[in-house]
């Protein structure tokens, strides 16, 4: 077993922090991926054109909604506005118009995203959203973390 | 080892930016919802636009002009307080992952030009100013 820092030097997890921060912007939670959530994010996303093409490519919605998850920014509670929405069996997901990053609390503010898509894949194909919920909890599951490894019963005003 | 997109300073700054404006639209709408003053079927209607128009333009996403914004925030009965500042926010020592990069002197939005300083204005940050405080 481990902590989310010595999963990170092993390369289990990868954090993401954004470079660039401004004397007034601190990292005030924090955001772990699995390496494959990782190489697609990179390699695979920048590929992608938004579903409306008056929206931001996919690559910047998803570095400005991951950067101002890890700063800290207070997201608009609005069911039709969730950036971040829980689901069930621990599992969130944090999301943009074009993108969806599943995953789940280890505690308040720490967040691990195990399995990513894009909007379009989720709602245009049945059952894709069930299989990324049971990826992240099988994730969750192999993941050598100390325990406990996830929050239970949070909502998400509890935990970001 | 931890991760950034490799994305340039100008793509950053379009992208906080865009995000920036999203979240304003998103809680100046919300605000005016709760206040029941309007739905998003009357923003369609005033803006003379479909429903799913409006909704697309406050997804937090969407790269609209600056005539659309206008005409959004003019919908809501708001107003937009709107500056430039010069960004001097990102010199040697203002965090350690600049510093570790090397990316200390790339300052996205930094303005080369004559700006004022952000001290001498009264709208000092565009975060604050481009909010949705006016809602009464």
């Amino acid at each position: 077993m481990a902590t989310l820092e010595n999963l990170e030097k092993a390369g289990v997890l990868v954090g993401f922090r954004p470079k660039r921060l401004r004397r007034s912007e601190f990292e005030e939670r924090q955001l772990w991926c699995f390496p494959e959530v990782v190489t697609w994010l990179l390699d695979e996303l920048p590929k992608h054109a938004a579903f409306y093409e008056e929206n931001q490519p996919p690559v910047l919605q998803a570095r400005a909604l991951m950067k101002s998850f890890v700063l800290g920014h207070e997201f608009v509670e609005e069911r039709m506005f969730w950036k971040m929405r829980p689901y069930a069996d621990d599992v969130f997901e944090l999301k943009s118009s074009d993108i969806r990053l599943f995953g789940w609390f280890v505690r308040p503010k720490v967040f691990v995203v195990a399995s990513c898509d894009l909007f379009e894949r989720v709602h245009a194909e049945k059952g894709v959203h069930a299989t990324h919920r049971d990826s992240v909890i099988e994730k969750r599951r192999l993941l050598p973390l100390d325990e406990p490894k996830f929050q239970i019963g949070a909502k998400a005003k509890d935990v970001f | 080892m931890s991760f950034d997109f490799e994305l340039t300073p100008k793509e950053e700054a379009s992208a906080d930016f865009v995000a920036l404006v999203g979240d304003k639209l998103q809680r100046a709408l919300v605000q005016r919802k709760r206040r029941g003053r309007l739905t998003q079927q009357q923003l369609a209607e005033k803006l003379e636009v479909h429903r799913s128009r409006v909704n697309r333009c406050f997804s937090g996403s969407s790269n609209l002009t600056v005539a659309t914004l206008a005409e959004i925030v003019w919908a809501l009965d708001g107003k937009i307080v709107f500056d430039i500042v010069e960004d001097d926010s990102f010199s040697a020592g203002s965090n350690f992952h600049a510093v570790e990069a090397g990316h200390v002197n790339e300052s996205p939005g930094a303005f080369q030009a004559q700006w004022r300083p952000a001290s001498e204005t009264r709208a000092s940050q565009l975060n604050s100013s481009f909010g949705a405080s006016n809602w009464k």
